[in-house]
Formats: structure tokens, C-alpha cells, sequence
């Protein structure tokens, strides 16, 4: 295979993680390397500490390149936090054609006008994803070339985010000395790992449940009507458990991944765990049940606000498919059946589709995200490159030349 | 054989402070002296304590103070040598109330006072108001405490309300009383016992005294008792789930520390060390801690310790030195008024509901304190929702 490798880094709240994938003829993807560690100076998806998370970036990044035996200069760099957010926008042209006809121009005309959101000075759009056409308002054209009409418009997805937290994200991977080609949203790159066109068409809701940050994503008829993140993550779950159970955050996150549980478990209501003393914690027994119940008020509420947004935007009731949960928070015992219980419709655990390597990493939900994006990248490399606006994005905050 | 080294007075006062020596005099059998001391006649006839005394004369005719804490106070400053001359060679004076009524917020601070005058080191047990007892009671309760504080050596405070967590959902007005009865019983039962009967390692009065005076302030108790061979992970399990000591997180914080350990003889020495052990490791490295066992042949089979802690000042006072170790406690002055004034405020009058809001607001936010909050319709996400939507964790021993 002539193309070279594509590197997905994903720099999150809870880890900093690199991915190395290459694609294969049958259109799997094949992962020849990854490097992870714990973050550190990052908070629900922003960076707080510059050096920090510098420092764990490059950590992350060595650690890949030496596992698949390549030097990385370029990334793919996975985005999540509050600060995205998702607009649908419409555009509108006039066909001018003598007979009507609507040709590749008026889509591209269209696009163009679709894309065109004005927003605040700082936001910035990270992508934009076309979801249908109006031909004479005639909704739900799929593909109107060749089509009569007299007024084309286009629904476009707009999913924007903070300017100055994108670039700060984007300036850690530029300062470890790699060069940043694309970028994408979290929600979107786990959507893209796990999803199948059925699901889709359904109408599904992915959840990518991560340490600082939940991302969601919604389609309904194989369009993407809904992006969004929300700052609940893990981290939240974890220091929900520091303060009701009074433990130091290494123990509570121990206890979290061991015992958690999102739903009450009868059977262990009455069950003590025995934390071990370590260091300045002299060591201490939590009763299962506080840990379940702190879990569950959290994992509840997240799950809550989240049906709120889909069912505000009339999402509700078209996810035939159900929900997708992704992420590493949902390798928590009971999230399903949560999920179920607020959502009211079948839920699984998104597994990566058509990936091969490392188990660990292709073998579960933690990984979609970076997985996905490693699918984006093949996608947009084939397609010629980042999008334009975010083209934009990155030039915008170039501290070097490409491919230094 | 009791008390023969120190003389103890279990004094209570008002309505309260009295069920509280009724309901203890009826189950223990070798109890220290006790004196209850009212304004109401009527109280002081049903609660079966042999000394009494009754204050308030003609100020309240034997009929109770109706509420109000003013003639509580001017009945026990009329009485003020009658009360001092029943505190004469008193070592120990424990000065147990209820405060938000008229005896017990009024007069109480009056005892401490004349009982320290007399020589004794006082120590004041008080009880607050539930909340729904209402903001009168709860303002009269505070103005109480502030009084008590500067007249005893040491105040132990029990909240009622802490005890909410502890009576089930369905459970009486009654039920949560008796409870708070209970409980104050129990504490100063082993309170008792550590100072007044000989054990394994000896608990000095003079123990107590120094934990009194050099950290001075407000101390919380709390004591859990088991059977059974798990009894020490019980005890120790049900001790830092103590709503008395807000869960536990009152033993980090204390400066002086006093663990008492009573036991049957068939106490064991693993037992005695893993209950130092592991409520040692949540104090501080340089907590001033005594350590008392006794062994008592009613207590076969059980194990009951009990915690005295000094609760750590929340803010820094404004005029407050930690109490220098020489106080003069057995000279004091003879004016109560001039005492209170020449004691400085141990801690501004930072009540438990300053407190409690302080925790919700800079605590709970844990690693989340210094970010931009997560705000959802005005909500801010990084609070624990369990905290937010009032989720009460078991956490105190359902299982012992």
C-alpha cells in the first residue's frame, strides 16, 4: 500500500492517546501502533496547563512511534469539550438554467451557501455536514442533480466550537513537534467507528462517554441531525466519589473501574470493599451501595440531559437503532441498562467495526474516538484534504510552516 | 470504687438536660452523681433524679420559664451561690442541655459559670435545635451556645439534625429524640468511665483536661458499640460514618483527639490495635491524642469506643489564640461577666449552617473548584449530583 500511515491523537481529559493506522485493499483498517498515558492538564476537554500537557502529548506520541516503528510528523487530531456546539443552516439559490435543470454547479452553489453560518468572532466552524435538499421546498432530496426546479436550498449541520480552545488543543500538538492535517469532532470520529449504515438509516444516537466530556451525535433517515458535547464526563463520576465516600482521586478511580456500577445492585447491597492503605490514605471500607447510588445520581443525570437535548431538537423519536454508548466510561458495569431505563429503547456498546490489531484497543468501546478518526483521515485524505473551513482553522494558527 | 479519685457531677439543666439524667439514671446503676437542676417544679418532680434544684423562686414560681432564655438567666444568677455551693469539690462538672428553650439556653451558661467558680473543670454537652423545630428556637440555641462557650471550659455540640440521617424516613418526632437521647447517654457514659474507673491504660482526668485547654473550642463525641467477632470494623465503620462527626470528616480536621476503648475482659489486644490503628491514620500527624481503655465486666462480649475530638476552626478567628495551656481554672474570676469577657471568643459565631453551606460550595466541587463550571439551565454540573439531588448514602453501620 503506497499511502503512508494515518496518526490519530486524541489529547483528553483522562488520557492522551496516538493512534497509528494504515488502510487496507478490503477497506478495514488495520492499527500498527499506539502510544497512550494518563493526561494530565486538561479539564473537560480544554487545556489548562500548556507544559503538562505538552509533556504527556509528546510521551504519547514517542510511545507510538516506537511500537510501529515510524517517525510521526503529521496527526489527525480528535476535539471534544463543551464549547461544540451544532447549528443546522440553510442556504438557498435560484436556478437560473433556462430549463430548470439542476446541474453540479447549483449543488456546489448551494453547499457553498449552506456553509456560510455566521457566528460570533469566537467561534469557529469545524465541519460542516450537508443532511438534505429542498427542490422547490420539496424536503428530503438525497441528490438533486438532474432535478427541475426553480429554488434549491440546502440543510447543512454545522458543527462549531470555541476558537481559542480548538487552537489551544491544536498548539500542544504543534509545540510537540508534529504538524496537525485534519481535525474532528469526537462525537463524529466514535459515530464513524461503530456506526453501520442500518443503524443510520434507522436513526441512532451515538454517546461517547469520555473522562471530561460526553459527545453525542444523533442521525435520523442516514443524515446527522445532532452534535453536541456536554462537560460530565468520567472525571465527574470520580470526584462524585472523593467527595460522598471521602477518598483521595487515585483510590476513587481505582473503586470507580473495580466496583462502579451506574445501576443499584441488589445482590451487593450489603457489601464492603476494603481500600488498602497507601501512602498518606491509611486505607478505609466503602459499602458498595454508596458507590452504586454516587454513580447512578451522575450517570442518570447525564443520561437525562442528554434525552432532553435529543428530544428539544426532535431527535426523540426517531432512533429506531436506539443508542450507541462508546467510550471508555461505557466499559462501567450497568450503563446499558441505564441507558435503557432513561431512553426508553434498546441500547448496546458500540464495538469498532472493521478494525484489526491490538485487542485492547479494537476490541472494546474506549478507543472509538481515535479509531474513527483514523477512518476520517483515510476518508478526507481520499477526498483531497481537510475541509475548507477547516482548512482555515489551521492556517489560521500555523506557529510553523506545514510539514516542518 | 467509682469516681473515688475525681469527683464527677452530671448536672443537667432545663427540660431536656433533665429527660437526659431520667433516661440515663434508669439503666446505669453506678452513674456518677447527678443534679437537675430547673425552673419548673414540675419537671424537676417527674424526672426521679434525687438532687435537685430548683431556681427561679419567685421569678418563675416553680412554673418554667415559658421560652424565655432572659428569665432563665436571671433565675440561675439569683440562684448563682446556691449553684456554686452544689459544685464544691467538684473535679469533673458535665453540664448537659438542650438549648433553644428558656432553662436550658438561659441558665445553662449560669451553672458553667458558677460550677467553674467552684473549681471544676466544666465541660458543657449541648444539643441544638432540629431544623424544624423552627428558626426561634434555632436563634435562641445560638445565643445560647455563644453564652455557653464562653462560660464552660468545653462545649460538646450535638445538632439534632445530624441524626435525621439516622431514623428512617417514616420515623416519629419521637423516635428521632430519643435517639438524640440516646446517643448523648451513651457518649457521656464512656465519658464517664474513661475518667472515673481504672483501666488497662489509664485515661487521666488530667488527660481530658489538656485536651480541653490546649485546644480548647468546641469538641464533637461520637461512640459506636458492637458484638460479635467483626465488632472492631463495626465500631471503626460506624465511627467515621457518624453523622456526629459529619461522617467522619471531623477527624482529619481535629487537633486533639481522645479515643476511649471499653471492653468486656474477653477484650482483644488485635482488637485494641486495629481500632487505634485505623482512627489514628485519619488524624493528623500532629494531633494531640489521648488514649483511654477500661474494662468494665457489663460490657462482656462488647466493645464500645467513643470519640472526643475538638472540631477544627472553620475560618480563622478574629481574635482567637489557641487557650495557653496554663488557664487558670482553678482561680477564675469570680465574676462570671468579667470571665466571659476576659476569655476571648474561642471562634467567631460561625453556627453549623455557615458551615454546611461552606462545604456544599468549595468542597464538593473537588478537582472541578478552579475550572469554568459545567452550567446546565442554570445548574452548575460539577457540584456531585448525589449532592445535588439529596441522595442519602448508608454509609453508618446498617449492617452491624
Amino acid at each position: 500500500m503506497a499511502s503512508p500511515p494515518i496518526v490519530a491523537l486524541e489529547i483528553g481529559t483522562s488520557k492522551v492517546c496516538a493512534l497509528i493506522g494504515e488502510d487496507r485493499e478490503d477497506g478495514s483498517l488495520m492499527v500498527i501502533g499506539t502510544g497512550e498515558c494518563p493526561s494530565a492538564g486538561v479539564r473537560k476537554g480544554e487545556v489548562i496547563d500548556f507544559t503538562m500537557a505538552l509533556e504527556r502529548c509528546k510521551e504519547a506520541i514517542g510511545k507510538a512511534e516506537e511500537e510501529g516503528q515510524v517517525t510521526i510528523r503529521q496527526v489527525h487530531l480528535v476535539l471534544s469539550g463543551s464549547h461544540i456546539r451544532s447549528d443546522v443552516n440553510r442556504g438557498t439559490v435560484h436556478i437560473t438554467n433556462e430549463d430548470r435543470e439542476i446541474t453540479g454547479l447549483d449543488i456546489r452553489a448551494v453547499g457553498e451557501a449552506a456553509r456560510h453560518l455566521h457566528l460570533p468572532p469566537e467561534r469557529e466552524i469545524l465541519h460542516s455536514i450537508s443532511q438534505h435538499y429542498y427542490v422547490d421546498q420539496q424536503p428530503g432530496v438525497m441528490d438533486p442533480e438532474g432535478m427541475e426546479g426553480t429554488q434549491l436550498a440546502l440543510d447543512t449541520l454545522i458543527i462549531h466550537g470555541g476558537a481559542s480552545v480548538m487552537r489551544n488543543v491544536i498548539r500542544v500538538a504543534r509545540t510537540a513537534m508534529v504538524d496537525v492535517q485534519d481535525a474532528a469532532f469526537g462525537g463524529l470520529c466514535s459515530a464513524l467507528a461503530v456506526l453501520t449504515r442500518e443503524q443510520k438509516a434507522a436513526g441512532v444516537a451515538v454517546i461517547d462517554l469520555g473522562g471530561g466530556t460526553t459527545d453525542y451525535l444523533g442521525y435520523a433517515n442516514q443524515i446527522m441531525a445532532r452534535a453536541a458535547s456536554t462537560g460530565v464526563g468520567g472525571d465527574h463520576v470520580s470526584n462524585d466519589i472523593v467527595v460522598g465516600l471521602r477518598l483521595p482521586m487515585k483510590q476513587a478511580e481505582q473503586l470507580k473501574v473495580q466496583h462502579g456500577s451506574a445501576v443499584p445492585v441488589p445482590a451487593q447491597r450489603n457489601h464492603t470493599v476494603s481500600l488498602p492503605a497507601d501512602g498518606t490514605f491509611p486505607g478505609r471500607t466503602v459499602k458498595l451501595a454508596d458507590l452504586h447510588a454516587i454513580v447512578n445520581a451522575r450517570m442518570d443525570e447525564l443520561f437525562k440531559i442528554i434525552r432532553a437535548d435529543l428530544e428539544a431538537n426532535d431527535m426523540l423519536y426517531h432512533l429506531g437503532a436506539g443508542v450507541v454508548l462508546t467510550g471508555g466510561g461505557a466499559q462501567m458495569s450497568g450503563v446499558v441498562e441505564l441507558a435503557e431505563k432513561v431512553f426508553n429503547m434498546p441500547c448496546t456498546i458500540g464495538q469498532p467495526r472493521a478494525v484489526s490489531g491490538l485487542s485492547q484497543i479494537t476490541g472494546g468501546p474506549a478507543y472509538a474516538a481515535p479509531l474513527g478518526m483514523l477512518r476520517y483521515g483515510i476518508m478526507t485524505r481520499e477526498r483531497g484534504g481537510a475541509a475548507p473551513s477547516l482548512k482555515d482553522l489551521l492556517r489560521k494558527i500555523f506557529t510553523r510552516k506545514e510539514g516542518a | 470504687m467509682v469516681g473515688d479519685r475525681y469527683q464527677v457531677l452530671l448536672a443537667g439543666v432545663g427540660g431536656a438536660g433533665c429527660n437526659t439524667l431520667a433516661g440515663l439514671r434508669a439503666a446505669w446503676t453506678d452513674s456518677p452523681e447527678m443534679l437537675a437542676i430547673h425552673t419548673s417544679q414540675v419537671v424537676l418532680s417527674g424526672c426521679g433524679v434525687e438532687r435537685q434544684l430548683a431556681i427561679g423562686g419567685t421569678l418563675t414560681h416553680g412554673l418554667g420559664t415559658g421560652g424565655d432564655p432572659e428569665i432563665g438567666l436571671r433565675a440561675a444568677e439569683t440562684a448563682q451561690e446556691e449553684i456554686r455551693a452544689r459544685f464544691d469539690g467538684v473535679d469533673l462538672a458535665i453540664v448537659v442541655a438542650g438549648l433553644g428553650g428558656g432553662t436550658g439556653s438561659g441558665a445553662a451558661p449560669r451553672v458553667c459559670a458558677a460550677a467553674r467558680d467552684a473549681g471544676a473543670l466544666v465541660l458543657a454537652v449541648a444539643t441544638l435545635p432540629f431544623f424544624f423545630e423552627g428558626s426561634k428556637r434555632r436563634m435562641r440555641a445560638e445565643e445560647g451556645l455563644k453564652h455557653l462557650r464562653q462560660s464552660a471550659d468545653a462545649v460538646v455540640v450535638f445538632p439534632n439534625q445530624r441524626v435525621i440521617e439516622w431514623v428512617d424516613e417514616g420515623a416519629q418526632v419521637e423516635t428521632a429524640f430519643r435517639m438524640i437521647d440516646h446517643l448523648v447517654g451513651g457518649a457521656l457514659r464512656t465519658l464517664w468511665k474513661l475518667v472515673a474507673e481504672p483501666g488497662l491504660l489509664k485515661l487521666d482526668f488530667a488527660d481530658l483536661r489538656q485536651l480541653v485547654q490546649q485546644t480548647g473550642g468546641t469538641l464533637a463525641l461520637a461512640s459506636a458499640e458492637a458484638s460479635g467477632p467483626e465488632r472492631a470494623a463495626t465500631v471503626i465503620e460506624e465511627l467515621l460514618g457518624s453523622p456526629m462527626l459529619d461522617h467522619g470528616s471531623l477527624l482529619p480536621a481535629a487537633r486533639g483527639l481522645l479515643i476511649g476503648i471499653s471492653g468486656g475482659s474477653d477484650l482483644k489486644l488485635t482488637e485494641l490495635q486495629k481500632v487505634m490503628g485505623e482512627l489514628t491514620a485519619q488524624a493528623r500527624p500532629d494531633v494531640h491524642l489521648h488514649v483511654g481503655t477500661a474494662l468494665d465486666a457489663a460490657m462482656e462480649g462488647r466493645l464500645c469506643v467513643s470519640l472526643l475530638l475538638t472540631e477544627a476552626e472553620e475560618r480563622v478567628p478574629d481574635a482567637v489564640a489557641p487557650e495557653p495551656a496554663a488557664l487558670p481554672a482553678e482561680t477564675p474570676p469570680a465574676d462570671g461577666a468579667e470571665e466571659a469577657a476576659a476569655k476571648p471568643a474561642r471562634r467567631g459565631r460561625s453556627g453549623r449552617a455557615v458551615q454546611a453551606e461552606l462545604t456544599l460550595d468549595s468542597i464538593s466541587k473537588g478537582r472541578f473548584r478552579d475550572v469554568q463550571p459545567t452550567l446546565h439551565d442554570g445548574v452548575d454540573l460539577d457540584v456531585p449530583t448525589f449532592v445535588r439531588r439529596g441522595v442519602r448514602l448508608s454509609r453508618v453501620g446498617s449492617g452491624a
